[in-house]
């Protein structure tokens, strides 16, 4: 069920942890995705699904970093989340630089994540991400998440170990269910949520999108201009950057 | 028509590049915008002013620079100012932030948010602990 930004806070501080959201108007996701269509030369994002499944890893090597120049989708996808990035963050942020695109291909042995948490990236503790699929998830090829308090009980164990994101943490968050998100929909959430993906089958690979979002009240940490921009929600404005 | 990079103190902002890293850093994003690196000035360190690179220009009328990054621009005043006068036609290349842009008001632009980022404070890294981190955003 989508959160209403004002209990979003609690939400992700004392909740669970992670929300579902949905922007007000999806035209600057269905943005997002023509530009990605147009930078992929692909007609449709079923078409470039397709594609994906069959080609080289150096292929899609070359393809990944061709989008590195696609250095304006972050600012269109806060835009799309003003609302609920204003009720956060308030408008003056720190915006992940480039916003991560990521391929999962079906199938055993296929590129999916480790299951990890945000902050052992070196982000800071102040930061939310934002993850959406670029088209409805019929199958398991979503993302999982485990909730707050959960997450931080495995964190707890791996601390008195000695270890981060260990097999112990990888056998403690297995068989997990990933939300079937539509089109439009987000799931945002904190920088201690464990999350990860799975193997799935099916015919087309799954694409979906992430950034990350800090305010510029709050404390940086490993992470700086080499991966945050400034960014001011324009919040309906148009955008020109 | 002649495309240069610049090579720095090794500290520049946050970072710590030795000048081979430096380098490789801008010769792989000179690849990938497709430049051909032809010329190397090594700036020298203690000294963030770039006066090194305005002195060449005036020779070699580059067309092209390649910084690491938007925290090797001058930080005093004047001297930025001068930066960005006199290097305005030439298109500059930051390899770390991705930017590439040409004229004054990009390398304003550029310098502004570097002095955001200056002024950002940061988590105590020396002090820093997973679970420390957790309970502070509870409260």
């Amino acid at each position: 069920m989508a959160v209403e930004a004002i209990t979003l806070s609690k939400e992700l501080r004392f909740g669970d942890g992670f929300a579902v959201i949905r922007p007000r108007c999806k035209d600057q996701i269905e943005n997002f995705r023509d530009k990605l269509l147009i930078k992929t030369n692909a007609d449709t994002i079923d078409t470039l699904r397709r594609s994906l499944v069959t080609v080289s890893n150096s292929e899609l090597n070359e393809i990944m970093l061709k989008l590195l120049g696609f250095t304006e989708g972050s600012g269109m996808l806060a835009e799309t989340f003003s609302e609920q990035i204003n009720a956060l963050c308030g408008d003056e942020l720190f915006l992940q630089r480039r916003a991560n695109i990521i391929f999962n291909l079906p199938g055993a042995n296929q590129r999916h994540q480790w299951p990890h948490y945000e902050l052992m990236s070196g982000i800071s503790p102040s930061t939310y991400t934002i993850w959406l699929p670029l088209h409805d998830l019929a199958d398991e090829g979503g993302i999982f998440y485990v909730p707050d308090k959960e997450s931080f009980d495995v964190m707890q164990q791996e601390y008195e170990q000695g270890t981060v994101n260990s097999p112990f943490m990888f056998k403690s968050v297995r068989c997990r269910e990933a939300p079937k998100l539509k089109f439009g929909e987000a799931l945002i959430f904190n920088p201690f949520v464990i999350h990860g993906n799975m193997e799935f089958n099916a015919p087309l690979a799954r694409i979906a999108v992430s950034f990350r979002f800090q305010s510029r009240k709050d404390l940086l940490y490993q992470k700086n201009s080499d991966f945050l921009k400034t960014w001011t929600l324009k919040r309906g404005e148009s955008d020109s950057r | 028509m002649t495309v240069a990079s610049v090579t720095t103190d090794i500290n520049m902002g946050p970072f710590i590049i030795p000048s081979n890293a430096q380098n490789m850093i801008m010769n792989n994003f000179a690849q990938r915008s497709n430049r051909k690196i032809e010329l190397v000035i090594p700036e020298p360190i203690l000294s963030d002013k770039l006066l090194t690179t305005q002195w060449l220009h005036e020779k070699f009328k580059f067309t092209a620079v390649f910084l690491c990054s938007i925290h090797q621009l001058p930080k005093n005043g004047k001297c930025l100012e001068n930066f960005c006068k006199n290097m305005r036609d030439t298109e500059f290349f930051f390899a770390i932030e991705g930017e590439v842009g040409t004229g004054e008001a990009f390398l304003r632009a550029c310098a502004q948010e570097r002095d955001i980022f200056y002024s950002a404070k940061s988590v105590d890294q020396q002090n820093a602990d997973w679970l420390d981190f957790y309970r502070g955003s509870k409260q």
